[in-house]
């Protein structure tokens, strides 16, 4: 899929024009076409639908009045908007952490990255492009996917990252490394 | 050619796993390196892959409501206001534009002005808003006027929330008029540019640039490059000297 023939890019860039000049139907238009993809993110991050409802409005708010800040030319919009909502429930889950002391427990829970738990109407939100990535993924090497999988949706240190995968720090940070670049390598010109 | 402690900074770094201090010296590499810059921006897009291999959940219609509410701001114009209507289009807008002068001398409508500025007195510019319609429901009665828009642009930016602007768009005359009063004169190589939304073009449509004059203020005309079918928004963004043909630098006013 290239990115200048890419109908979904196409509109995803009118939809965040339009929003970065205040237009509201645009961003109803963009949160009905992204909602469910982000909220699926928010929930596989904080395994707490209620709190994860709280970060989609957070998020969704910090978006339309930091839409300004978006430039084209750094990247795709869906991409800017993800890494946005990983942020904000990544904060979440690290300040949850700091008042509960909950992270020891929330890494023994299991990721849920490829799995169908948690779907909701997935003959309407299917989506080419997840099927692309999952099938990177499943070409990795396991230890790498682990890692980055564990590093993105976690919300460690990375300290605790190599406590709880039990492996030195240096030898996660190479597969973070090497996971990351793979998937750079793998989804080139296919996203 | 980037070595592999970089590529593993810039791993971590997309991951949020820098401490710190290693995030700002990574940040200050990043700055003066674009291969550098070019690399993190690619593993941005791998990490947010990441996000998309997720399985879609579908929010609860109230996340949805209560986030419209929330960005809705108060007091917001949100629909065209029939100003007035007429069987002589030019001195309707002639008149439209008196309107707009007599923002100026009169004490309510500056009232009006200084709630723009301000942002806060919702109040007043329900109070305002009323006695506008009430004028407006005057001159329709009078059945000498056409169909104008008022739009008041508010900040989306913090150095710009003393700004205050107003358009006046007359879509039949696809001419319109905007009146800007607060605003700092940009860099010495940038220039204001208007725009309009209009939902039959996938991007928004220039108005043209404009100059603010030491005091802030400026009064123009403005004409669209496209026919304008139905403005549903102006905004203003920062661009480079002269202009653009498509929206690049970041909008800091918008308003419906």
């Amino acid at each position: 899929m290239n990115q200048e023939s890419d109908p979904a890019l196409e509109l995803d860039l009118s939809l965040m024009a339009r929003i970065q000049a205040g237009d509201r139907a645009a961003f109803t238009e963009f949160y009905d076409l992204h909602s469910g993809k982000l909220f699926g993110l928010i929930c596989s991050i904080l395994q707490d639908s209620r709190e994860a409802e709280d970060v989609l409005q957070e998020a969704f708010v910090y978006l339309w009045k930091q839409a300004a800040t978006y430039q084209p030319e750094r990247g795709k919009p869906l991409s800017w908007v993800i890494l946005i909502f990983r942020h904000k429930a990544i904060d979440r889950v690290r300040a949850r952490a700091r008042q509960h002391r909950l992270v020891e427990q929330a890494a023994a829970e299991p990721i849920p990255t490829l799995s169908e738990e948690g779907a909701a109407d997935e003959g309407a939100l299917r989506d080419e492009r997840r099927e692309i990535v999952r099938d990177a993924l499943s070409k990795m090497p396991a230890d790498q996917r682990e890692a980055i999988q564990f590093a993105f949706f976690r919300g460690l240190s990375q300290m605790q990252i190599s406590e709880n995968l039990g492996l030195p720090l240096g030898t996660v940070k190479a597969r973070i490394r090497r996971g990351l670049l793979k998937l750079r390598q793998s989804l080139k010109g296919k996203l | 050619m980037i070595d592999e402690r970089h590529e593993e900074l810039a791993s971590l770094y997309v991951l949020d796993l820098l401490e710190a201090a290693e995030r700002a010296a990574f940040e200050q590499e990043l700055r003066s390196s674009q291969e550098l810059a070019g690399l993190v921006r690619e593993l941005e897009v791998s990490a947010a892959a990441l996000g998309s291999s997720i399985t879609p959940v579908a929010p609860p219609a109230r996340v949805k409501a209560a986030i419209l509410d929330e960005i809705k701001l108060p007091g917001e114009s949100e629909k065209v206001v029939p100003f007035v209507r007429s069987s002589v289009i030019a001195w309707a807008l002639a008149a439209g534009f008196a309107l707009l002068a007599g923002i100026e001398t009169k004490e309510r409508l500056n009232m009006y002005d200084q709630y723009m500025q301000t942002r806060s007195a919702s109040v007043k510019l329900a109070q305002e808003k009323n006695q506008l319609q009430t004028e407006i429901a005057k001159l329709e009665s009078e059945n000498h006027f056409s169909q104008l828009k008022i739009a008041t642009l508010g900040a989306l930016v913090d150095t710009y929330a003393k700004g205050s602007v107003v358009v006046l768009w007359d879509e039949q005359k696809q001419t319109g008029v905007i009146k800007v009063t607060n605003m700092p004169p940009p860099a010495a190589d940038r220039d204001y540019q208007l725009w309009v939304v209009d939902s039959t073009y996938p991007q928004p449509v220039s108005a043209g640039i404009f100059r603010v004059e030491a005091s802030g203020m400026v009064r123009a005309e403005f004409h669209p490059v496209k026919p304008i079918h139905k403005a549903t928004t102006f905004a203003i963004s920062i661009e480079q000297k002269g202009g653009v043909p498509q929206h690049k630098g970041p909008i800091i006013m918008a308003g419906q």
